[in-house]
């Protein structure tokens, strides 16, 4: 269950934690792809992401791909400041679970959410750490 | 020559690649220098290992839940991949798969970018950004 903590406001200056698989290529030697911040079909309320004051970047990494992942660290108030509200969601599988509800998958298509994703992957990404596997 | 995709007039010449009649056989493909036609020989591979087997559903997720590039998806990429080969065009600098079952080829220069998206219905889009702000988007019907 998640705890108090987690629902409240996240702060301007909080890290926030994006999972990228490797297996998908869209971390290379130019940077970080806008796929990466592509939602799908079960992001119907938002893209995820995780608050860094509540997980450690190697368990945000955590997941099902044999060949790992990378984590892509950006600051709340970066992506405020570009226009990309973030929220709190908290769930039980993680700690510290949060949304970018303007990139649900049902807008994906968006001119947008396009931009969101260009924005995110060009300019809002702070730290790629890993690839953790 | 190849055709550069990284400036503003680039977009009406790509549109018009796709959107021509593909040439008649036996039309010797524009001379391309053996850098180009390998790197065009690697994506075409890429994406033909992404497609879907015979007998394997169309729909595909891997093992994080993204759909992996449908066949309609694939095949609209490979005969994106001829046409813009046989213009002349650059190599892509990435090419690689979307979240949702899509194919995607991209084009930089300084700050502006060029993005050649198919979906996985096999649908193509050329979207153009500038310092990462979303420019134009335009459907692009495969002649």
């Amino acid at each position: 269950m998640p705890s108090p903590a987690e629902y409240e406001p996240i702060a301007d200056d909080e890290m926030l934690y994006r999972r990228v698989p490797v297996s998908k290529d869209w971390i290379d030697s130019h940077g970080v792809r806008p796929d990466a911040f592509e939602p799908r079909s079960d992001d119907d309320t938002g893209l995820s992401v995780y608050r860094a004051r509540f997980v450690k970047v190697a368990d945000a990494a955590r997941g099902l791909s044999k060949r790992g992942y990378y984590v892509l660290e950006m600051r709340a108030g970066d992506l405020r400041a570009a226009g990309i509200e973030v929220l709190p969601m908290p769930h039980d599988d993680l700690p510290g679970h949060a949304e970018l509800p303007g990139l649900a998958f049902h807008d994906r298509e968006s001119e947008l959410s396009m931009e969101q994703r260009e924005l995110l992957a060009d300019r809002l990404v702070v730290a790629i750490h890993g690839p953790f596997v | 020559m190849n055709q550069s995709l990284s400036n503003l007039n680039a977009l009406p010449v790509i549109e018009t690649v796709l959107s021509a009649a593909p040439p008649t056989a036996g039309v010797r493909p524009a001379i391309d220098s053996s850098g180009e036609a390998e790197g065009w020989q690697a994506i075409e591979r890429q994406i033909i290992a992404w497609a879907p087997a015979s007998g394997e559903p169309d729909a595909r997720l891997d093992e994080d839940g993204y759909l992996l590039p449908s066949g309609k998806a694939a095949a609209a990429a490979l005969k994106i991949v001829a046409r813009l080969r046989e213009a002349g065009v650059a190599i892509p600098l990435r090419s690689g798969q979307t979240a949702n079952g899509g194919v995607n080829f991209e084009w930089r220069r300084g700050t502006s970018t060029e993005r050649l998206t198919v979906n996985a219905r096999g649908e193509a889009e050329l979207a153009k950004f500038k310092n990462s702000k979303l420019v134009s988007r335009t459907s692009v019907t495969l002649g």
